[in-house]
């Protein structure tokens, strides 16, 4: 496994993500941001958050499987929000929930949530970016 | 060459961009976000986008020209766009055509477009972010 997931002390202990991941390897692994389009483009969970997570983060598997890896190689996650309240965090846990029901695992490696004035289309609520290294 | 461009299976295919590149080499290079300003400082493009963002690459590109690498060793792209619409694409697409007419090709890494508040300064429409890997 090239991740390790730390918690270090000094830090509160989050549960839904490690604060620290430390990652070898010989290839840095880049994604364009995920949005909740399927293979031909077309947005999934139009008007639904939790929906476009999940396909976010699904999406973002895809992308590594095309070059041999995992979610588990993830070494960090930036998940952008328009429109975001404190109130939607229940949305975006279950749209967590729901692809790592799909993937084998919840994902937990660092991430930042960020709140954006603007999506690159008004209809894509959610968009992940993640990095990832292999071996 | 250090990064291998990939559109995996299970995933849209955009033309603008590639949706993952693999990097391999001993050197990460992080580039500050580069913004519409020519190296006195001075602004260029004052409200035309297209024009900030050609500056935006070339400022990468010069970055990048400066450590011995160049936008072939872009491995990640992040723009960020005050007052973003989709239907200011075509001169998000003018901005990357004239940057690519100097810089001699069409740079297609994965790319994150994200819609935000503000920039540093107020004249500032846009920035840009790369992550390079160079042997």
């Amino acid at each position: 496994m090239t991740i390790t997931l730390v918690n270090p002390s000094g830090l509160p202990q989050v549960e839904a993500y490690r604060q620290v991941s430390v990652a070898t390897g010989s290839r840095l692994v880049s994604i364009a941001g995920q949005v909740a389009w399927d293979a031909d483009g077309n947005t999934v969970g139009v008007g639904d958050l939790a929906a476009q997570v999940e396909q976010c983060y699904l999406n973002v598997a895809t992308a590594l499987a095309g070059v041999g890896g995992s979610f588990g190689d993830v070494a960090k996650l930036t998940v952008y929000v328009s429109d975001w309240h404190l109130d939607k965090m229940p949305l975006l846990m279950e749209g967590i929930a729901r692809a790592g029901e799909k993937l084998g695992a919840v994902p937990i490696p660092p991430i930042t949530l960020v709140g954006i004035a603007a999506p690159f289309t008004p209809d894509l609520l959610v968009e992940v970016d993640a990095t990832a290294v292999l071996d | 060459m250090a990064i291998t461009l990939v559109n995996p299976e299970g995933l849209p295919k955009v033309d603008v961009y590639r949706q993952v590149s693999v990097a391999t080499g001993s050197k990460l290079v992080f580039v500050a976000g580069q913004v519409a300003r020519d190296a006195d400082g001075n602004r260029i493009g004052e409200g035309d986008l297209a024009a900030q963002l050609e500056q935006c690459y070339l400022n990468v590109a010069t970055a990048l020209a400066g450590v011995g690498a160049s936008f072939d060793d872009v491995a990640k792209l992040t723009v960020y766009v005050v007052d973003w619409t989709a239907d200011k694409m075509p001169l998000f697409l003018e901005g990357v055509a004239r940057a690519s007419a100097k810089l001699g090709g069409t740079p297609v890494p994965p790319g994150t477009l994200i819609g935000v508040a503000a920039l540093a300064e107020p004249d500032l429409l846009v920035e840009v972010e790369a992550t390079a890997v160079a042997d």
